[in-house]
C-alpha cells in the first residue's frame, strides 16, 4: 500500500521556478579558474557543486559584473554572521519530534495518541547542560540528540501565527513572506538582502534547489538559485558539419524585446540554457568527494555538503535556503515515514554542524529548521495512524551560539490548553524569531525588514 | 434555455483557426486546420464542444517497440496511452479539457499506486470535460483515486480525516486567495469564505466510504476497478452546519453545498476555466456571461467554455502568442504537427525531463502553468524532446534557396508560429551554412541545414508559445 495523503509536499518545487524569471548565470569564471582565495576550480569540481546559477532580481547587471563581485568578495575571508533557513516541507510533527514524557501532559499525549503515540523509555533523552526530563526525541533523532547534548539546539516547542489558518499553501507563504500575505512580492530574507546586502553579488543569497525559495524574493538586491548540471549540452541528431552554428543561431533567437511575460520567460530559459551550456563546455562532470562527518547520500544532503563548502569559500554568502521536500504530510502511517525522515534530516543536520565546525565557519551560522505547522494533537488511524493539519509547530535553532535548550514557553496539551479545534495553542508568532536573528544574530535592525516588528517580542535564541 | 456569449470574430483568418485548434486541443496538421476553416469559426466551435461518439481516434493504435500498450503494466504506458488519445481523438477539445481538469483535481499516481484508478478517474474526467460539472463533482469525490489520494478512505464518523473536505474548498472549488476579489471583478469575496468550521463538519458528513483492500488485490476485475464501498455504520449521521446550512448532511449534500457556494459557481470554476485559454484576466462582462450560463444551465461547462472560445481576448495578438505550451502539450501538438503517433517509450521520460507526467502532478495543487514551466532545465529538456519528434523525418530536400529552406521547414511542421524576427534570423542561419560549409553543399549538408531550421522553429523561443 502505498497512499499518503495530501501529497503537497511532493517535489513542489523540483521543476517548477516561480513566475518571475531569471537570469542565468555560470560560477563565476574567474573562481573557476582558481584567482581567488580559498577555493579552486579542482575544488568545485570535486565539490558536485559546479552548477548553473539562476539570478535573480539583477537585471540591471551585466554578467561580467557579477563574476567581477563575486570574485572580489571571494578575495577576503569573511567574518559576517550567516543565517540557513531548513524548511521542512508538508508540516512537521512537532509532538512527535519531541515528546513530552512526565505529568499531565504524558497522560494527555497517551490518551490522544493511541495509533501514534511514542513510549518514553524508547524515546532519546535531553542531556548536556540543559538537561531536561521532561522531554525526549524521537527514538529516531538522532542528530538532534548528539547537537542538543552539546549544546547546539534551540528548540521553540509551539510557534505559529493567529489565528492559525491550517492551509500549506499559506502557511509557507506568511513563514515566508515574514508576514500575513499569501502573494507576498517579497520574502524576509530577501528584503534583509535589499537593507543589508551588496546590489552586485547573487550569490550573497541562495536557494540550494531547483526553485527560489519564497523566503529569498527581493525586490532590488539580486539573489540566485543554485542547482546541479548533469548535461546540459545543445546537440541534435545529424547535426556534425557545423553544430556551433545552429547553437549560435539559437541563442540568437532569443536577444530581442519580448512583448509580453510569456515571451520573455521563453526567451530567457532558452537563451539562458544555451549561455549554461557553452559556460560549462569545458568542465567535467562532478562527482560528491567522501566524507569522514556522517552526511548520507541523498539529494539533500548534497544540498547541504555543497552548501557547507560555499559558505567556507568567502563568496559573500549571508543567507540561504534549502527544503528538505520529502513528505513531512503525516495524514497516515506516520510513525514509519516521520521516523524515516527524521533519521536522515537530524542526522544530515548534525554532520553539517560538525563540518561548519571544521572548516571554521562555527561562529559564524546560524541554522533554522522550521515547518508550515504543526500537526492535530489527537491522532487519527489512517494507515496505522496519521495526524491532521493543526496548529503550534515546533522550530529549531542550531549552531555553536545557539542557546541551548527549551527557549520558548509550550502551552500543553490538556484538553484545557488546547484550541477549539483540538490544536496546540500559539505561545509564540514566528516572528519572534525573525526578529531576534535579524536583531541580535545578523546585528541589524528588524523594522527594516518585519512589519510592525516592534510588536514581536524577541525570543532569546543565540548567544 | 437563453444563454449569451460574446460575439465571434467576422472575418477569420487562417490564423485564428490555428489558435483555436492549438488552446482547445493539440494543435494540427495542415489538413486538421483545414477541415475547421471548413467549418467556418461557429460550426468550429460548436464541433469542438459537441464531441463525436463514434470513429473518435484516428490513425494507427499506439506501439511501444511494435507491441500493444499495457498501460495497466509497464511503466510509462500509462502516459503513452493518454498521448495517444491527444493525438489521435477528433474531440480535441474534450482532450484539452480532460487534462485541465486533471490539473484542477490533481490526484496523483505517487500516492494513489494504483493505475487502474488513476484510468477510472481519467475516463471520469473525460466523460465529464464538455459536461456536468457538479456530476463530476459528486462522481470524484467518492472515486477510488481520490479515496485514497485525499484519504476519504481512511476517514469515518469516529476519526473524520479533514483532506479532501479542505481541499476541494481550497483548491478544486472555492479557492482561499484574497486576488480573487478583484480578478473577478468582486463577483468572488473573501467576506464569503468557507471557514475551518466547514471543512471539520463537511469532513464529518464526508464519512461512510470505505474501500476493501482484498477486493482491490484479488477481487474480479470490475472489483478490482472500484472497490470502494458505502458503509452507513461508518458514516456520521449527526447534525452538520455547513456554510450556515444546517442538517443531517452527506457526501452528496457536501457536494451540492460546495456547487452552490457564492464563491463558486461564478467566480472561482469560472476564472480557473478561462485562465487555461486565456493569459490575461477575464473582462467583468466575460465572468458575468459565464457566470450567467452556468447556472442557468445547472452547471452545464460547455456554455461556460463557449464563452471563452467566443471571447475577442482568446483570439487577440495572434502573431504575438502569450501563453506557453505546457511539456504534455508540446509533446502531443509536436506528434500532430510532424503527422507522428506513439510508437515508442520515449516521450513518458522526456515529459519527466521537461517537468509534466500525466497522471503525476507535483502535489495536489497541480501543475504550476504558464512561464512557471520554462527554467534552463526544461528548456533544455523541450529541445532534447525536439530531437526526438524529427528523427529520422527528414529526408534530402536537395539545392534550397535559404528562403525556400526555411519555407520548407514551416510547411512540413504544419506551419507553426514563428516571429517574422525568428523567420528572418533562419534564413541567415541558412545562408551562413552555406557559406561556412560551402562553396557546395551535399546531401548530409541538406539535411543538417533542414534539421536545424526546423529545431529551431519547435524548441526555439517562439516555438515554446502558443
Amino acid at each position: 500500500m502505498n497512499h499518503c495523503g495530501c501529497n503537497d509536499w511532493q517535489s513542489t518545487h523540483r521543476r517548477s521556478m516561480l513566475r518571475r524569471q531569471g537570469q542565468v548565470v555560470p560560477i563565476p569564471r574567474a573562481v573557476l579558474e582558481g584567482e581567488s582565495a580559498g577555493m579552486c576550480r579542482r575544488d568545485f569540481l570535486r565539490n558536485g557543486a559546479v552548477a548553473f546559477l539562476t539570478v535573480y532580481g539583477a537585471s540591471m547587471l551585466d554578467w561580467g559584473h557579477i563574476w567581477e563581485a563575486a570574485s572580489a568578495q571571494a578575495a577576503t575571508p569573511g567574518t559576517d554572521p550567516i543565517i540557513v533557513s531548513v524548511f521542512l516541507d508538508g508540516g512537521n510533527d512537532g509532538l512527535n519530534t519531541l515528546i513530552p514524557i512526565t505529568g499531565s501532559d504524558y497522560a494527555a499525549y497517551a490518551s490522544k495518541r493511541p495509533h501514534i503515540g511514542l513510549a518514553p523509555a524508547n524515546c532519546l533523552p535531553l542531556g548536556g547542560a540543559a538537561a531536561n526530563p521532561d522531554w525526549a526525541w524521537n527514538p529516531a533523532a538522532t542528530g538532534f540528540q548528539h547537537l542538543y547534548d552539546a549544546g547546539k539546539i534551540a528548540v521553540i516547542p509551539s510557534v505559529d501565527y493567529m489565528p492559525p489558518d491550517l492551509s500549506h499553501f499559506h502557511s509557507r507563504a506568511f513563514w515566508q513572506a515574514g508576514e500575513l500575505d499569501p502573494n507576498p512580492a517579497t520574502g524576509w530574507l530577501g528584503r534583509w538582502v535589499d537593507q543589508n546586502g551588496a546590489a552586485d553579488n547573487p550569490l550573497q543569497a541562495v536557494s540550494a534547489g531547483w526553485s527560489l525559495d519564497g523566503s529569498l524574493k527581493s525586490a532590488t538586491n539580486p539573489v540566485a538559485v543554485l542547482s546541479s548540471v548533469e548535461d546540459a549540452q545543445f546537440t541534435m541528431n545529424n547535426v556534425w558539419s557545423d553544430p556551433q552554428l545552429m547553437v549560435d543561431t539559437l541563442a540568437g533567437l532569443s536577444v530581442r524585446s519580448a512583448a509580453n511575460d510569456a515571451m520573455s520567460a521563453a526567451d530567457n530559459a532558452v537563451g539562458g540554457a544555451v549561455n549554461v551550456a557553452s559556460r560549462l563546455s569545458a568542465l567535467t562532470q562532478p562527482t560528491l568527494p567522501p566524507n569522514g562527518l556522517g552526511y548520507g547520500t541523498t539529494s539533500f544532503d548534497q544540498r547541504m555538503s555543497n552548501l557547507a563548502w560555499m559558505l567556507d569559500s568567502n563568496l559573500g554568502m549571508r543567507v540561504a535556503c534549502v527544503s528538505y521536500d520529502d513528505g513531512w504530510d503525516f495524514h497516515d502511517s506516520q510513525v514509519s515515514r516521520q521516523a524515516q525522515n527524521l533519521s536522515r534530516l537530524s542526522t544530515t543536520l548534525a554532520a553539517f554542524q560538525a563540518d561548519l565546525e571544521q572548516r571554521g565557519l562555527g561562529d559564524r551560522v546560524i541554522t533554522l529548521v522550521w515547518s508550515e505547522f504543526g500537526r492535530r494533537v489527537e491522532d487519527n488511524d489512517s494507515g496505522g495512524g496519521g495526524t491532521d493539519h493543526g496548529a503550534g509547530g515546533l522550530a529549531l535553532v542550531i549552531g555553536t551560539h545557539a542557546k541551548g535548550g527549551l527557549a520558548a514557553e509550550f502551552p500543553g496539551i490538556s484538553d484545557a490548553d488546547l484550541d477549539q479545534w483540538g490544536n496546540l495553542k500559539v505561545p509564540t508568532d514566528y516572528r519572534q524569531i525573525y526578529t531576534n536573528l535579524l536583531g541580535d544574530w545578523m546585528g541589524t535592525d528588524p523594522a527594516a525588514v518585519i512589519p510592525d516588528a516592534s510588536s514581536y517580542t524577541p525570543l532569546d535564541l543565540v548567544a | 434555455m437563453a444563454y449569451s456569449y460574446p460575439a465571434l470574430p467576422s472575418k477569420p483568418t487562417r490564423a485564428h483557426f490555428q489558435r483555436l485548434l492549438w488552446r482547445a486541443g493539440f494543435a494540427g496538421s495542415h489538413d486538421q486546420v483545414t477541415h475547421y476553416v471548413k467549418l467556418g469559426l461557429p460550426k468550429a466551435v460548436t464541433e469542438l464542444l459537441t464531441p463525436f461518439r463514434k470513429n473518435v481516434l484516428v490513425g494507427p493504435v499506439p506501439t511501444d517497440g511494435g507491441n500493444r500498450l499495457q498501460p495497466l503494466d509497464l511503466w510509462g504506458h500509462d502516459c503513452l496511452w493518454w498521448l495517444d488519445r491527444m493525438v489521435r481523438s477528433r474531440n480535441q477539445l474534450v482532450e484539452r479539457m480532460t487534462l485541465n481538469l486533471h490539473d484542477l483535481f490533481a490526484t496523483s499516481n505517487a500516492g494513489v499506486g494504483n493505475t487502474r484508478h488513476m484510468l477510472r478517474q481519467n475516463r471520469l474526467l473525460r466523460g465529464h470535460a464538455v459536461g456536468n460539472f457538479h456530476g463530476l463533482l459528486e462522481q470524484i469525490t467518492i472515486e477510488p483515486a481520490m479515496l485514497l489520494w485525499l484519504n476519504g478512505a481512511d476517514s469515518n464518523k469516529w476519526e473524520p480525516n479533514e483532506n479532501y473536505g479542505r481541499e476541494v474548498m481550497e483548491l478544486f472549488c472555492l479557492g482561499n486567495d484574497p486576488n480573487l476579489e478583484s480578478l473577478t471583478h468582486g463577483l468572488w469575496t473573501n467576506t464569503n469564505m468557507y471557514t475551518q468550521n466547514d471543512i471539520h463538519e463537511a469532513a464529518r458528513a464526508l464519512t461512510g466510504w470505505r474501500y476493501d483492500w482484498n477486493k482491490a488485490a484479488t477481487g474480479t476485475i470490475k472489483q478490482r476497478e472500484n472497490p470502494t464501498f458505502w458503509d452507513a455504520g461508518y458514516h456520521d449521521a449527526g447534525q452538520k452546519t455547513i456554510y450556515g446550512h444546517t442538517g443531517n448532511w452527506d457526501w452528496r449534500d457536501v457536494c451540492r453545498l460546495v456547487v452552490n457556494h457564492p464563491n463558486h459557481a461564478p467566480p472561482y470554476l469560472a476564472y480557473a476555466l478561462w485562465s487555461y485559454f486565456i493569459a490575461t484576466p477575464p473582462t467583468a462582462s466575460a465572468m458575468r456571461q459565464m457566470v450567467n450560463n452556468y447556472r442557468k444551465s445547472g452547471f452545464e461547462l460547455a456554455p461556460l467554455l463557449k464563452v471563452i472560445l467566443h471571447h475577442p481576448a482568446f483570439y487577440l495578438n495572434l502573431d504575438e502568442p502569450d501563453m506557453v505550451k505546457p511539456p504534455i502539450v508540446f509533446v502531443a501538438s509536436g506528434l500532430r504537427n510532424t503527422r507522428r503517433f506513439i510508437k515508442s517509450n520515449s516521450w513518458s521520460w522526456l515529459l519527466d525531463n521537461m517537468g509534466q507526467v500525466p497522471f503525476y502532478p507535483p502535489n495536489v495543487s497541480g501543475w504550476k502553468q504558464g512561464p512557471a514551466f520554462l527554467n534552463t532545465n526544461t528548456a533544455h529538456a523541450y529541445w532534447q524532446t525536439t530531437g526526438y519528434l524529427l528523427d529520422q523525418t527528414i529526408r534530402d530536400p536537395g539545392s534550397q534557396t535559404p528562403k525556400a529552406a526555411v519555407t520548407a521547414a514551416m510547411s512540413a511542421l504544419s506551419h507553426p508560429w514563428a516571429s517574422s524576427d525568428t523567420r528572418t534570423k533562419l534564413e541567415t542561419y541558412a545562408s551562413d551554412y552555406a557559406t561556412r560549409n560551402g562553396p557546395t553543399l551535399d546531401s548530409h549538408d541538406h539535411v543538417e541545414r533542414q534539421t536545424v531550421i526546423r529545431a529551431m522553429l519547435m524548441a526555439g523561443p517562439d516555438g515554446l508559445l502558443h
